[in-house]
């Protein structure tokens, strides 16, 4: 058509079509003549094409209605539109679309329908889906898009959490691991949230120590043991607020754990990064319609290697052996072998079979200007234990707000924890294995069985006889104000209030199983309370922008403020009437009264601490292609002393995407391939208050005049010279990604050297006063390779296989504890202890050597009678224990695991869902405790393990290497079977059931009962969980858990 | 804009001062007279630590106790088994204790004498030079714990040395060891006079003239065997200055010494006061011996951990009329309300009858040895010299004594006869048998003579008399018996003289290069 006026044209599609039109015949000039080319039946594109430099536009809407306005009228328009996913055609249910530049925003519904309403068409709109590449759209005319997104199998456009702000995964230049919600850890959670990535991390090494008691902490390890006295645990940002508690925290709330590990990333922490810096964020209401959530498990715990010892028949064997041997020694032993007549398995005595269950309900959501989360989280955790458990109650709000068209918002974080508690009785464990197994545990008429005159007090009884309530409740309120002053530049103000408190009461009965042994003591009680307080402030400022096309600058700056306060208050007494009060009368006792109270009975206590920071940090990129990064952080603690406060933590990084260079950017095999490099200085305060001031404190009462008086003494050797421990680490790692990203590797080195460090060193006296000094002296390196490997295997529409292989090796040496004025070549750890090898140490920290080293005999045999041979320190000649010396002894081991792993495996086949998490530790030793105390003949009547009728040790215990055992070990942890099910309700979006088992099966050559043990600390590998004495031997068994959950989204 | 932010945050934003709650800054104690006696009360508390590893270690290397292994306990990696067979080494923690104990004492009292001389004007002048004068009387005291371990150690006398600094001992030993006695003796000597003259509550348990005369006597006794010349006169003289000021008397019962409450004893010159009530864990002898059935004999809180015993030796040389053999428990048991104790470890559940000789009562036939290396439950006779209160807490209630004038009695005896060459005058038997005629009932029967009375008669006198009172390592070496010492369970016959002296420790060894570690060793 030629020449024609527009009204013409209009009205011809009118009549070929279903389309009307409504237009104001004053406004727009209908009468202009055009020439159409109508080669299309696509009326938009004609019409497209009529006001293409016209001063009007037009808007389609339902039933094929048109409307022709001006376009400086159109400021409202709808965009409405299906999103897809590009590999498999389905709808995308959940999709953010993002106005960019705005909070404004909308979320696609079941058939990835949405529809947005825009203010300005030049806007561009961000269609953002997890685990899909993000879509940047600009909207200009059309008033439909359809978007396909593209699944991201291993995402580099990725947000990966650093210090005060963010990055994506391709510009990051240090090593920072990051783990998402979706691909944590599943199965009961139990101990900390950091489970949740246990096995995911190259270079964190996380171990449950204490198997599954609820009640205990795990222990975590970045890249080896770089401090000897220092904290040890690395730093846990909690939503911005540094030194966070975990336990403030649900796991069900967590969004995404990132783990930054090398020095140059962590160094803007500063004081507190030298063991690398856990961040976590919490989750938050998404765009869209409110979404309500629970999930649910049920979990089972049993033992997975129960202590093997004799049983009440075994027992009464050996017995009829020994009484007919030809050996006095074994027939003295028979006679003091008593067989009560009973029948005992003590550790099923002891143990409690019960479920816990963990619920969580969540609802959340968000509006372009409000975003919430709230959640109440519900832990009922029954340990092994008889009347041991812990519950739990968290609850948590989240909420953002932004006024002043969106140049201010606000957000609140609160979260409350309370928490009831009953430890569990680790020493009846410990009882259970040396209990007579013919010991029955109550009399016909139902009291406890008690043989008053030779002190056998019964296990059982001492649960029941002890009350251990401890309740705890912890907060963490977080509030910021973030100020858009321009599009680059912002403003922030965070303040954070942590707080912990609690109340414990203990009550021993007046007539307990031991009360009756001992007739001194009739009821004791005690009550303590403490009080925890940190407080938080910080500043920042952040410029980002990007000049022309390919400078990116990105500029934060800061002031961090930090004050700890901790207080506390006890009270016991003793001797009660009666047992109606327990610990809640405290007055009724009677030894307060009397006089005959302790020292200890009533205490109060308070100490406080300071940290202060400047920051800043620059990151600059071109083109994706170049990149690098400066900052500094300088930190001043007030635990240090007066010239020696403040700290100053430098770190430059620089990284090389040679991907993007022209002659590898299309590669058809390297997708990605990344170089960078990185160097940081990080600091350690993790000591106590006050070292470096000459203080005094209560201790060494006189009597003086008749009358008792209060000594004050010098708390310490003062040491005014007391500063940082300094760690200075170099990175160096590569990232490669191949075949479109579905093999992607990270390989980083590193070399770290701690220096300064802080130690309580032993001094000579005199000059000193005392014989220790807290002080920094000497100096650590770790040196290893970390590699992390994720590969998708298969991707197909209903069969998906994402695979995370990693695996760390760390190599580290104690160089010096020495200085000029500190002289310390070795120093001896681990008293073994009662009975029989008590001032027997295990553990050698040594100058030159790594941290770890086992120091004892060698063992090499056995006498004609049994008795011990080791070999002298020439290893030439076999000398029994009274001839061995103590230069005989020599390294029989070392309990730093050198190498980890993790290999986790996601399967998605259909609506079925399975996930296997491998993981390991190698190059280590276990001094394995139990047999060398417990698999001894001579031990009896104390009942022994099973491996003892056959060794053929019947002596004195002798730590030597004949007890050191390779503790390498493999685990098949965290198994999950999951299945969607495929509702068609309303009301319901998603529902998912579970079935997932923990500690599933361990691979092992170690004849305990789990080699998975305490990995910090100087004397790594010690096979008992906790050394509170000389009589004392704490443990807790290793356990299986076995949890049915379910997970339903409205 | 930051600082904008901060200033209405924060008053001052880079204040690191660290406040102090539970404790008090040096700079602000030390104000008035009570807290100044506040701050001597470590220099006498520190005191109670002798109980500890030292009376242990001096103890258990001797002829008249010992801790055996027991069963699966007491064995403790061979400590105790070392001590016996003196068999030990520079590495065992014994060695650390009693360094730390005397050089404890050490640095408390220079500690305490530099605080002092800075709050000089705030103090009374009579009390400020009685309080020096203790404290270096204190000093002497660790000095002399020293000397008669170590021999040769550094000699310090100063709190503010510059950092880094490193005390030495002396490169010759014998050099040494001489001017740790002429520095000793001197504090002793030059402070003697300014001490409190009274017995009574002021003095109790604190350094007054004739606490100092006696360890001046201790130490001019053993000036011959630590620095070869002898020193008789002067042990005499110190010895006469307690015993004619007519303050002291033998008590007629020799336990009311060691009684719960000795407050009163007549006889104690010199005691470490303990509080069962006020302390923990201080003096744990009853512990230490006594079989845990006991607990129900005595009726204490805390039961008893079965280690510490008599030597048999020991034990059997007492006439068995002598009374003060009663400190030591034998025979069966029973428990306060008249019911027969058990034995609840490797022997049970046979009857608690305690034995002095190490053999198997209930199986005649045993042919197992029975010694230090393993013994049996109910072996040895046990410790009860020091009367068992109810004790509470884990500390015994009774006061500890250091001296006492019978200790005095027999050295001033002792000293006589050595001036002679050994040989007894009627002065010297008097003084001993003043000593030993109230542990008999026929006490004439069981008197010395000039002739009876021998050194070696002696040495054993003082074994029956100051039996575990920390006092017979010293008196076996000054009468050269404590190297290849003849005493069971082992033999000692091819030890050598060097072990007259402890090896320095170990870790003070590695602490300190200037250190010269005691021939032999």
């Amino acid at each position: 058509m030629e020449d024609i006026s527009v009204k013409e044209v209009l009205d011809e599609i009118e009549k070929i079509s279903d389309y009307r039109f409504f237009y104001n015949n004053n406004l727009i000039d209908l009468n202009r003549t055009v020439t159409v080319v109508a080669d299309s039946n696509n009326v938009h594109e004609i019409l497209n094409d009529l006001f293409a430099n016209s001063e009007v536009t037009y808007r389609t809407l339902e039933n094929n209605l048109i409307v022709i306005t001006p376009k400086s009228i159109l400021q409202q328009k709808k965009v409405t539109g299906t999103v897809t996913n590009a590999g498999t055609g389905e709808p995308l249910q959940g999709v953010n679309i993002l106005v960019e530049g705005s909070l404004k925003g909308v979320i696609s519904d079941a058939n990835g329908k949405y529809s947005i309403d825009l203010e300005n068409q030049n806007a561009m709109l961000v269609f953002s889906y997890v685990g899909f590449l993000t879509e940047k759209v600009t909207v200009s005319d059309r008033s439909i898009i359809d978007v396909k997104l593209s699944e991201d199998i291993l995402s580099l456009g990725e947000v990966v959490v650093v210090g005060y702000g963010t990055q994506k995964r391709k510009e990051l230049t240090s090593a920072v691991s990051s783990v998402r919600k979706d691909d944590f850890n599943k199965g009961p959670i139990a101990n900390s949230p950091l489970q949740l990535i246990q096995g995911r991390v190259p270079g964190l090494g996380i171990s449950r120590a204490n198997g599954g008691d609820p009640n205990a902490e795990i222990q975590m390890q970045i890249r080896g043991v770089s401090t000897v006295r220092g904290n040890l645990s690395p730093l846990v940002v909690i939503d911005g607020v540094p030194g966070g508690n975990l336990n403030t925290v649900a796991a069900e709330d967590i969004e995404s754990i990132d783990v930054l590990r090398d020095g140059s990333a962590s160094a803007i922490y500063g004081t507190r990064g030298s063991n690398g810096v856990v961040i976590v964020t919490t989750r938050r209401g998404k765009i869209g319609a409110p979404a309500v959530e629970y999930s649910g498990y049920l979990y089972y715990e049993k033992y997975n290697n129960k202590v093997e010892v004799l049983n009440a028949e075994e027992w009464r064997n050996l017995k009829t052996e020994f009484a007919n041997s030809s050996n006095s020694i074994l027939r003295n032993k028979a006679e003091s072998m008593i067989d009560y007549g009973g029948n005992t398995d003590w550790f099923k005595a002891i143990s409690q079979n019960k479920l816990s269950q963990v619920h969580n309900l969540s609802i959340s959501g968000a509006n372009q200007k409000t975003n919430y989360y709230a959640a109440l989280n519900f832990r009922d955790n029954k340990g092994l234990i008889k009347r041991s458990f812990n519950n739990i109650m968290n609850y948590r709000l989240t909420l953002s707000h932004s006024i002043l068209d969106d140049k201010l918002v606000i957000d609140f974080n609160i979260s409350n924890t309370f928490r009831k508690s009953r430890p569990s009785n680790y020493g009846a464990y410990t009882s259970a294995m040396l209990a007579n197994p013919t010991f029955p545990i109550y009399n016909p008429d139902g009291t406890f069985h008690e043989e008053v005159d030779i002190g056998g007090s019964n296990l059982v009884a001492s649960i029941y006889e002890y009350e251990n309530d401890q309740q705890r409740s912890e907060n963490l309120i977080i509030t910021k104000a973030t100020l858009n002053a321009t599009k680059a530049l912002k403003v922030s103000i965070l303040g954070g209030f942590q707080r912990y408190n609690d109340i414990v009461g203990t009550y021993s009965y007046r007539y307990t199983s031991l009360g009756t042994v001992m007739p001194g003591r009739t009821g004791s009680a005690g009550r303590t309370t403490q009080q925890s307080i940190d407080r938080t402030l910080e500043t920042t400022i952040t410029y980002d922008k990007l000049i022309g096309d390919s400078h990116r600058m990105n500029i934060v700056g800061g002031y961090s403020y930090q004050d700890f306060e901790y207080e506390g208050f006890g009270a016991s007494n003793r001797d009660f009437i009666s047992d109606a009060f327990t610990y809640n009368n405290l007055n009724a006792g009677k030894a307060l009264a009397d006089g005959t109270y302790l020292a200890n009975d009533v205490w109060s206590t308070k100490r406080s601490s300071k940290l202060i920071a400047f920051f800043a940090r620059a990151i600059y990129s071109y083109k994706d292609k170049y990149m690098f990064t400066a900052g500094l952080r300088r930190e001043g603690s007030s635990k240090f002393g007066n010239d020696n406060k403040w700290g100053f933590f430098p770190a430059v990084t620089g990284g090389w995407r040679i991907s993007e260079e022209s002659f590898l950017s299309n590669n058809p095999v390297i997708s990605d391939l990344k170089f960078r490099v990185g160097y940081g200085i990080t600091g350690n305060q993790g000591v106590e208050e006050y070292i470096s001031l000459e203080r005094l404190s209560g201790g060494g009462i006189m009597l003086y005049e008749g009358k008792w008086i209060d000594g004050y003494r010098p708390s310490s050797n003062p040491n005014p010279n007391l500063r940082w421990e300094k760690k200075s680490e170099t990175n160096i790692g590569v990232d490669l990604g191949m075949f479109d990203n579905r093999l992607i590797l990270n390989l980083d080195l590193y070399d770290r050297r701690t220096t300064d460090l802080l130690y309580q060193y032993t001094v000579p006296v005199p000059p000193n006063l005392y014989n220790t000094i807290w002080t920094n002296v000497g100096e650590i390196s770790n040196k290893g390779i970390e590699v992390d490997i994720h590969l998708v295997p298969f991707h197909k529409n209903n069969f998906k296989w994402n695979s995370d292989f990693n695996i760390s090796y760390n190599r580290n040496k104690l160089i010096s504890l020495s200085n000029d004025f500190y002289k310390t070549k070795f120093q001896d750890l681990e008293d073994l202890g009662a009975p029989g090898l008590g001032n027997v140490n295990a553990y050698r920290l040594e100058e030159g050597q790594p941290i770890g080293n086992m120091y004892g005999y060698g063992f090499a045999g056995f006498t004609a009678d049994g008795g011990w041979l080791f070999w002298d320190s020439n290893n030439e000649n076999k000398v029994t224990a009274s001839e061995a010396q103590y230069s005989d002894k020599r390294v029989i081991g070392n309990g730093l695991p050198k190498y980890w792993i993790g290999f986790t495996n996601n399967f998605i086949f259909r609506n079925f869902d399975a996930t296997v998490v491998i993981r390991g530790a190698f190059g280590f030793d276990i001094l394995n405790v139990k047999r060398l105390f417990y698999e001894n003949r001579k031990l009896i009547p104390s009942n022994i393990l099973k491996s003892g009728l056959s060794s053929p040790v019947i002596d004195d215990p002798q730590f030597s290497d004949y007890y050191v055992e390779k503790g390498d070990y493999l685990k098949l942890d965290y198994v999950t079977v999951g299945y969607t099910i495929p509702l068609k309700i309303k009301y319901i979006s998603n529902a998912r059931i579970y079935f997932a088992t923990n500690n599933l099966l361990i691979l092992t050559g170690y004849k305990g009962q789990d080699p998975e043990l305490e990995i910090n600390g100087l004397t790594p590998g010690f096979d008992r969980k906790e050394n509170s004495g000389r009589d004392n031997l704490i443990d807790y068994p290793s356990t299986r858990t076995f949890s049915l959950g379910c997970s339903i989204k409205f | 804009m930051l600082c904008t932010m901060n200033f209405f945050i924060l008053i001052s934003c880079t204040n690191l001062d660290e406040t102090v709650y539970s404790e008090v800054l040096k700079d602000n104690f030390y104000q008035n007279e009570t807290e100044i006696i506040s701050a001597l009360a470590p220099a006498y508390a520190g005191l109670r630590q002798i109980t500890g590893n030292m009376w242990e270690a001096l103890s258990y290397c001797t002829d008249e106790a010992l801790i055996p292994t027991r069963g699966k306990d007491w064995y403790d990696g061979g400590v105790y088994l070392r001590m016996h067979e003196h068999n030990w080494q520079a590495e065992l923690g014994y060695f650390s204790g009693i360094w730390g104990y005397g050089f404890g004492r050490v640095n408390n009292a220079n500690q305490l004498l530099f605080q002092l001389g800075q709050v000089e004007d705030k103090m009374d002048p009579t009390l400020y030079s009685k309080f020096v004068a203790e404290l270096k009387i204190i000093r002497a005291f660790g000095y002399y714990n020293l000397l008669d371990n170590f021999g040769n150690v550094p000699i310090v006398e100063k709190f503010d040395v510059p950092q880094g600094f490193l005390p030495s001992n002396n490169q010759d030993f014998a050099t040494g060891r001489n001017e740790v006695f002429n520095f000793t003796e001197k504090d002793l000597v030059e402070n003697i006079d300014f001490l409190s003259g009274e017995k009574n509550q002021s003095t109790y348990g604190r350094f007054n003239k004739y606490a100092a005369f006696a360890l001046m006597a201790k130490l001019y006794i053993n000036a011959e065997e630590w620095t070869g010349t002898p020193r008789w006169d002067e042990c005499i003289a110190a010895c006469d200055s307690i015993i004619q000021s007519g303050k002291y008397q033998l008590e007629t019962d020799y336990f009311a010494n060691f009684l719960g409450k000795n407050e009163n004893s007549t006889e104690n010159i010199f005691v470490i006061p303990f509080s069962e009530t006020r302390m923990d864990w201080a003096l744990i002898w009853y512990w230490t011996s006594l079989h845990p059935s006991l607990v129900k004999k005595y009726n204490t809180t805390y039961g008893p951990w079965n280690g510490m015993c008599a030597l048999p030796s020991h034990y059997n040389s007492f006439d068995s009329q002598d009374k003060r053999r009663n400190g030591w428990l034998t025979g069966l048991q029973y428990s306060s309300t008249g019911e027969v104790l058990k034995c609840v470890f490797e022997s049970q559940p046979n009857p608690l009858n305690l034995t002095a000789d190490f053999i198997n009562i209930y199986n005649p036939s045993d042919p197992a040895v029975y010694d230090h290396t393993n013994a049996l439950e109910y072996h040895g006779a046990r410790f009860v010299k020091y009367e068992i209160t109810r004790y509470p807490s884990w500390c015994m209630e009774n006061d500890v004594v250091i001296y006492r004038l019978a200790d005095i009695l027999l050295l001033k005896a002792e000293a006589l006869m050595r001036k002679s060459g050994g040989v007894a005058n009627q002065e010297a038997v008097d003084l001993v048998n003043q000593v030993r005629s109230r542990a008999f009932d026929d006490a004439v029967s069981q008197e010395y003579n000039t002739s009876t009375l021998t050194l070696d008669a002696l040495l054993q006198e003082r074994g029956w008399e100051l039996y575990f009172e920390c006092v017979r390592r010293n008196d076996l070496v000054r009468y050269g018996k404590f190297v290849r010492g003849t005493w069971e369970f082992f033999d000692r016959s091819s030890e050598q003289d060097f072990r007259n002296v402890f090896p320095l420790p170990q870790d003070q060894i590695n602490s300190n290069p200037n250190l010269v570690q005691n021939p032999g060793y």
